[in-house]
Order: C-alpha cells, then sequence, then structure tokens
C-alpha cells in the first residue's frame, strides 16, 4: 500500500514467529562511488543518533526493548542499491503486563531514521570499520574469488559495482558526503517498510504514520536488468599466499528475472549446481573427490549465473573443463528425468519453506514490490512445476560463458593481479 | 508419551524413550509448513578415548566421528542424500566437539523421510575401498577451514591452550589423522556409538506428534540390537598451565588477529556449570561490550574495530574465557583485556546493568525459539545432558550479584596464552 509518493507499506500479518520484525528499505540507483557513500551511512544510521547519541545509550534503549536488535545491510539488487534497516522485538503477549514495546520501538526507529549523528568521530570510527570489513572479504580467499570474478565479468555495468564499496573509494570519503548522500537518500530514495509478525494492521498503519513521516518524491527506477557488455570471455588468474585455489566461473544468463522463462532458468540451475543433487556436486566432488563444496548461483537481478569452488591448484584446469562438460550436458539435456524432477522438487520446496521464515517472507514481499507484481508463493510453484525439460535446454543455452577467475598461490611465473 | 507444556513461552513437545532405548523429542509447531528432525548421538570430537561398563577402553584417531558422519551418507542401495531429495527433503549433518547429528528438512510428507533417517543413521555399510576415497574429500574440507583466518585463530587457540584434551584437536583431526583411519576402526567406533539407547531423535512440525510417534515406534520395533555395554566419554587430565603461553602464526590476511585465552577449570555438575556460564558472560558484557564506558574510547583510540568479541565455553573436563580483536596495537590490547579481566575478578556489577542483561537475554530466548535449528540441537544437548530445555533461562532468573561474586572467583585461577595471527603479504 502507498502512504505517499515513493513510499509503500506491506504487512505480513502471521502469528507462527515469536517477534515482529520490521523493516525499512532505501533504494536509489548503484552506482560506483555513490554505494561506498551509502554503505558507510548505514553503518552510522545504527551505530548511534542525536537523542542516543553514545553506544551505551543505544544498547540501554535495546535492552529497554528487550534486546530489540536493530541492524543495516546494503546490497545491490540489479540496478539499484538497498539501505535496509531491520530491526526485531518479541512479540508484546509474552510481557505480562501492559505494555508499549511496539510504540517505543517504532519511537526509536523515528530517532535513528530522521535524527542520525553525522558527526565526525562517529564518520572516523565507522570509516575504519568498512574499511577492516573490506578487507577482511578480500582475506577471505573464496570471497576474494567471488568479488573478483563479479567486477572483472560485469565490467562497465552494475553487476561489476560492488554495493559495500571499494576500499579506495571509502578512503576518500568525506563526512560531508555522508552528510549529502543522507539528505539526498531522505528525499530521493524510494522506500518500503516492511511488518511481519503478529500485528494488528490499523494499528501498525497508524504508528508508520505517525512516527515515519516521509516526504513524498518522484523517483522513477528500475532495478532488474539483464547483465550485457562487450568482454571476451577468458580467465584469469590471481595470487594470494594460501595453499588452495578457488574459481569463480560467470556465465551471462540474458533471461531477466521477468521473463516468462525465468523459472526454467532457476529449474536449470538446480539441474546444473544448486544443489547436492545437481550435476556439479556429483560429478566434482561425488564421482572424483576434487573439491568439498560446488555451488552454482543465480544472480537474478542481474541476469548472471556463477560457479564456485575451492581445489588443489593442480586440479585447476581438470575442474573448470570439467564445469563446462556439465554446463554443456544441461544445454544438450545431457541429464535424467529423476535429475529433473528432484530438481524441480527442491526448488518447489524452497518456496515453500520460505513461508516459515520472516527474512524469506519480507524478501517475497519486497520482489513483488520490486517488480511491480502480486505473486503468491503457490503462482511461482505452479510456474516452476510446469518447466520442462526442452525450456531447461533453451534458457540453458542462451547463458553466454563470460570469466572464470582464479585465485592461487604465487608461482614466479604469474601476474599478481591484487 | 509425555506432553510438556511451558507456559511462560508457549511451547508445547512430547516426549518418550522407546523399548530399545532411544529416547523421542517431537517440538509441536502449529502453522509451519517446514519439519525438521534430528538423529543425535553424543560422539563428537572429544571422543577419542572410550570406556564401556565392563571396563573396557576404546582408543580412536582425532577426526574419526567426523569421518563417520561423512560415510553414513552410503547405504547398500545406494546415495542417502538422492534417496532423500526424491522426497522432497533435505538431508545433512555435523559433527561437533560432543555430538554428531544427522538432519533433514522438508516441506512435503513426513513419514518416508523420517524413516530414511532413522534407517540410514542405523546402518553401516561400508568398505575399504569407499573409506580411502573419503579421505581425499575430507582432507580439502580440512584445507578449507585452515585457510579461514577466524576459524585458524580459534583452532590454534585451543591448541595453545591443552596439553592433552582432544579440544587441541580440529574437530575433523588432522591430515595425518585421517590418512590414518581404518575401516576396522570406523566399524568399531559406530558399533559402540550408534546404538538406539545412546541416542535421541528430536523433531520440530505441525503434525499430530501421536502418528508421528506411532511411525517411529514401528519403524523400531521391527530392528534387532545386540546388547550394548554403556559407552561414556574418558575425560582428560590437564595441567592448569597452557600448552604454549604465546604463539604466533601467519597467513595472508590484511590485518593481525590476536586472541587471549584464559584457561579454567571444568564443572562437573551440569547446572553449576549453566550458572557459572552465565555469570562470566554477564561480567563479559558488562565490562567488555558498548555497555562498558571505556569501550568506546577503545575504538576511537583504534586499538581495534568491530571484529572483537569475547567467548565463555565451561565443559565437564574444560574451560575457557577468550577475548579476540583485530588490531595493530597487540600490546596495548593485551593490557585492556587483563586490566578487564581484573575487574570482572572483583564480580561486582551494577545492579540496575544486571537487570538490563536478563531482559536482554530473555528477549533473545525468546526469540531462538523461532529457530527450528536451535530448538532441535538443544533439546538433543539437553537430554544428554540430563536437564530441562528451559532450565538455563530459570537459571538465569534467579542469578544475583552474589552468584556472580562466587563464579568471579573462578577467573583468579586462570592461565592466559595469546595467539597472534600476523599478515604474511603476497610478493
Amino acid at each position: 500500500m502507498q502512504i505517499t509518493n515513493g513510499i509503500q507499506v506491506q504487512f505480513i500479518p502471521t502469528t507462527k514467529f515469536k517477534d515482529i520484525g520490521i523493516s525499512v528499505r532505501f533504494r536509489n540507483t548503484l552506482q560506483d562511488g555513490k554505494s561506498a557513500k551509502r554503505s558507510l551511512l548505514a553503518l552510522m544510521l545504527v551505530d548511534r543518533c542525536q537523542k542516543y547519541d553514545t553506544k551505551l545509550k543505544m544498547s540501554e534503549m535495546q535492552d529497554e526493548l528487550y534486546g530489540a536488535t536493530l541492524t543495516a545491510q546494503t546490497a545491490g539488487f540489479g540496478a539499484s542499491q538497498i539501505i535496509e534497516l531491520r530491526s526485531k522485538i518479541i512479540n508484546p503477549s509474552f510481557l505480562n503486563e501492559e505494555n508499549t514495546l511496539l510504540e517505543d520501538t517504532f519511537a526509536f526507529l523515528h530517532e535513528v531514521i530522521f535524527s542520525p549523528l553525522l558527526k565526525e568521530e562517529v564518520f572516523h570510527e565507522n570509516k575504519e570499520i568498512l574499511l577492516a570489513k573490506i578487507k577482511r572479504m578480500q582475506d577471505d580467499p573464496s570471497q576474494y574469488a567471488i568479488t573478483c570474478g563479479l567486477r572483472e565479468a560485469g565490467k562497465g555495468t552494475p553487476l561489476g559495482i560492488s554495493a559495500l564499496g571499494t576500499y579506495e573509494q571509502v578512503e576518500q570519503l568525506t563526512l560531508s558526503d555522508i552528510q549529502q548522500i543522507y539528505q539526498e537518500m531522505m528525499k530521493e530514495d524510494l522506500i518500503d517498510i516492511l511488518v511481519c509478525g503478529d500485528i494488528e494492521e490499523d494499528s501498525i498503519l497508524k504508528l508508520v504514520k505517525e512516527t515515519l513521516r516521509f516526504t513524498p518524491r518522484n523517483t522513477q527506477m528500475q532495478s532488474w536488468y539483464c547483465v550485457e557488455n562487450e568482454r571476451k570471455s577468458e580467465t584469469k588468474r590471481l595470487t594470494k599466499h594460501i595453499s588452495q585455489s578457488y574459481i569463480m566461473m560467470t556465465w551471462f544468463t540474458h533471461t531477466p528475472i521477468t521473463d516468462e522463462k525465468y523459472y526454467a532458468l532457476r529449474v536449470a540451475n538446480a539441474v546444473f549446481g544448486q544443489y547436492s543433487t545437481s550435476l556439479l556436486f556429483q560429478e566434482v566432488r561425488e564421482k572424483r573427490s576434487l573439491c568439498y563444496s560446488i555451488f552454482s548461483n543465480l544472480i537474478s537481478y542481474d541476469g548472471a549465473m556463477g560457479v564456485t569452488t575451492g581445489i588443489e591448484k593442480e586440479h585447476i584446469d581438470k575442474t573448470m573443463e570439467l564445469i563446462q562438460t556439465q554446463f554443456h550436458r544441461v544445454c544438450e539435456g545431457d541429464f535424467s528425468e529423476d535429475l529433473l524432477n528432484t530438481s524441480k522438487r527442491m526448488v518447489i520446496n524452497s518456496l515453500k519453506a520460505s513461508e516459515d521464515s520472516m527474512y524469506s517472507l519480507m524478501a517475497f514481499a519486497y520482489q513483488n514490490a520490486l517488480l511491480q507484481r502480486d505473486y503468491s508463493v503457490s503462482d511461482l510453484m505452479d510456474m516452476v512445476e510446469k518447466v520442462t525439460r526442452e525450456e531447461v535446454m533453451e534458457v540453458m543455452k542462451r547463458c553466454e560463458y563470460k570469466m572464470g577467475v582464479v585465485v592461487t598461490k604465487e608461482d614466479d611465473d604469474e601476474e599478481n593481479c591484487e | 508419551m509425555k506432553k510438556i507444556v511451558n507456559e511462560r513461552y508457549q511451547e508445547t513437545r512430547f516426549e518418550e524413550t522407546l523399548e530399545n532405548g532411544l529416547h523421542v523429542i517431537l517440538w509441536q509447531k502449529k502453522d509451519y509448513v517446514k519439519s525438521m528432525f534430528m538423529m543425535v548421538t553424543p560422539l563428537g570430537a572429544m571422543d577419542m578415548k572410550q570406556v564401556d561398563e565392563n571396563g573396557k577402553e576404546y582408543h580412536f584417531p582425532a577426526g574419526i566421528a567426523h569421518f563417520l558422519e561423512h560415510k553414513m551418507f552410503e547405504m547398500k542401495d545406494g546415495d542417502v542424500m538422492d534417496a532423500f531429495s526424491t522426497m522432497g527433503a533435505n538431508v545433512n549433518a555435523f559433527t561437533s566437539y560432543t555430538e554428531t547429528a544427522y538432519y533433514f528438512t522438508t516441506s512435503n510428507a513426513i513419514e518416508e523421510p523420517l524413516k530414511l533417517l532413522l534407517d540410514f543413521v542405523q546402518e553401516l555399510a561400508i568398505d575399504e575401498e569407499s573409506v580411502e576415497k573419503e579421505k581425499g574429500i575430507i582432507i580439502q574440507e580440512l584445507h578449507m577451514y585452515k585457510q579461514m583466518s577466524d576459524s585458524r585463530l580459534l583452532m590454534e587457540t585451543y591448541a595453545s591452550l591443552y596439553k592433552n584434551h582432544p579440544l587441541r584437536y580440529d574437530i575433523g583431526g588432522d591430515d595425518d589423522s585421517v590418512q590414518s583411519i581404518t575401516l576396522e576402526q570406523l566399524e568399531e567406533c559406530y558399533r559402540i556409538n550408534y546404538h538406539p539407547s545412546n541416542m535421541v531423535l528430536v523433531g520440530v512440525c505441525s503434525e499430530d506428534p501421536e502418528n508421528i510417534m506411532k511411525i517411529i515406534r514401528e519403524n523400531q520395533s521391527g530392528k534387532k540390537f545386540p546388547k550394548m555395554a554403556g559407552i561414556k566419554r574418558l575425560e582428560f587430565d590437564e595441567s592448569e598451565k597452557p600448552a604454549r603461553e604465546t604463539y604466533t602464526f601467519s597467513m595472508d590476511v590484511t590485518l593481525p588477529k590476536v586472541s587471549i585465552a584464559y584457561k579454567l577449570d571444568g564443572v562437573e555438575d551440569v547446572s553449576q556449570r549453566m550458572k557459572e556460564e552465565w555469570c562470566i558472560r554477564i561480567l563479559l558484557d558488562a565490562y567488555f561490550s558498548s555497555l562498558y564506558p571505556d569501550f568506546q574510547t577503545w575504538l576511537d583510540d583504534k586499538i581495534f574495530n568491530d571484529y572483537v568479541g569475547c567467548e565463555v565455553d565451561l565443559g565437564k573436563d574444560y574451560g575457557m574465557i577468550m577475548f579476540y580483536a583485530e588490531t595493530l596495537k597487540q600490546e596495548k590490547f593485551k593490557e585492556i583485556v587483563q586490566d578487564t579481566l581484573k575487574r570482572m575478578e572483583s564480580g561486582d556489577i551494577d545492579k540496575k546493568v544486571l537487570q538490563q542483561l536478563k531482559r536482554r537475554y530473555f528477549g533473545q530466548a525468546i526469540r531462538s525459539l523461532n529457530s527450528f535449528d536451535d530448538i532441535v540441537i538443544t533439546s538433543a544437548r539437553c537430554y544428554f545432558d540430563k536437564t530441562d530445555f528451559f532450565s538455563s533461562m530459570d537459571i538465569l532468573d534467579a542469578i544475583d550479584e552474589k552468584d556472580i561474586k562466587d563464579a568471579a572467583n573462578k577467573l583468579k585461577q586462570g592461565h592466559c596464552s595469546i595467539v597472534t595471527l600476523l599478515p604474511e603479504k603476497s610478493k
């Protein structure tokens, strides 16, 4: 439901959870440079605010609300970047006495969002933290392979932009960058407020309207797109001082999330590598003991697909060939009827199970908002059910292999691309 | 079948011990589509020495419980994962220091996967060739964890604290111990640890517990198990001193990480153990988190960043508290930890802070009841510890300033071990 231009609220009433979740999602375009500012802003917002201007006061307030959580995430959704502020509180019915837990939580969120403490000391502390986070991601070789893989494959497109920002970008930020991007966020961002749990919609709507009074805005934005660029497919080798090697292979799917064949792609991905029943796990791990884990993932809002695994250095070429072979097997329909059916069932199960998780329920409602549609979980299950072998082959053939990134221990003859 | 209702947390569960000794716990969660069932044996990475009722001792190489977990997924007629997938269920397993658990989740019918869970865990079908083949996969898994700086720091901390205790090994053992494991050892370890009278089955689902219990009873009554002499983990004698007072290693990370751990005595009695653990946790939160006013100064002075924390872990025959951080100012961090420990040793706690933390933990406990994973694993652990699921929260409620003072005394005996991870940059 739209409460004013550009501001939507969605309620997901259910009694199955012990808590109530509130998610406020700010959406703007994912741009190189801007994403770093926004990801630092997100950290600063949940650290302190004007009314609770120390961590101690923030903790006291959250404990007053029975250990209410308050977290911030930034994520890329295709061509847009989301800042999500999320808070969870226990269902007030667990408290014996009359209470104002919900009212107090919304009042708290109001302070956090509308009166942030965008000051030097908060800026410096969180800048250090964000820089350390980025470094830590680079330290983790599998994460490093994924980041480099997407950056290389998606050069010149949103896929190649880190929603967290790069080290160099964050290093150059100033407090006024953050103050300016906060003003922009409050004025321009498309905002979705999602509330899930044992709630009474009318009273929550009243609370939202009273405490989260955002001004109307006329921003237009499309999040999903289908990644394309002129890069030739190649393999890049990066080095790190590690014993195991990591591979990230990226394909462009040319099937956007809104395509009628998108659910065939979901099934194709399940046949190929999403599960332990998939070809990749069976052929690379089970039959040849080359790795411990190997999985493929769809990056749905960008129209991309990635495969990651960790192996011994001497097996790199063999494993990459083997992965390609499995990919082509899906294209050619060289998989059993059993695997097709199992894969469909796995996708359907994960859709079903999403109704039991607050996070998934919110993600589902948000997806509907982003794609401006109103599907139910059972609509999606029907679409998966109807997928045929021919469709799986068709969408897989549409995929274009773009990039292989290998992170491995250094040899003298290899270039260090860090 | 016994029905147990908890009014305060609004939860209902059913329990029964079957004729063959298998204990079953069923939580009823109305409205949920998903179900989860977990079969658990108290065989964990700590079980390197065991003794049965007749006094016979068994010794195993490090990592055997984890190796067995891998091999359980083979059956006479095919692969377990495939079979579950065909039924629309996901199966998985994990090994910790104190147990091995096999579980499935599904949003479809329960009966078939539930029977399969019982069947595959209650049968071991392996041969020399499959044991040898598994070694490669397990060693890849061990290497993967070794390359993660966080898990490596923790592993090295344990290895620094303990001379004899199996905690000094990774759960999966090491390359040599994995290579040394034989088919016979796996079979023997299985035989003495996977008897139904040792194990517990925990389920969480919306279905009528009576029906589920019927399925389980029927499945179990159709099987025969040889009589088993009860098996027990042998405890390890540890000296008060750590194995290594300092240890430094390097990895390709950007910033140094330090862990400072104190070796404490274990606590035999489970209620006492939970109480002491709560008290130490309260002290840690009061003196080493944003609740302590200097914490902000430490951040501002860049002693550490957000990668900072502390843990307490007490067992029957071991105990430790650990502080860790990513830091360029290692000496300063050490000083801060030492000062913090001194403050904690006093056992002083502000009444208001104590109440505040109890509120926080109450909220966390309620929220954890959303998690099927938390429910099943806590249920299993409580069963093995012979304690009630909610008793930990009752113990917390009753804690007062004097309890905290008493528990703080324990900290005075702690011997310290420091592990430092230094960056070793690529050329």
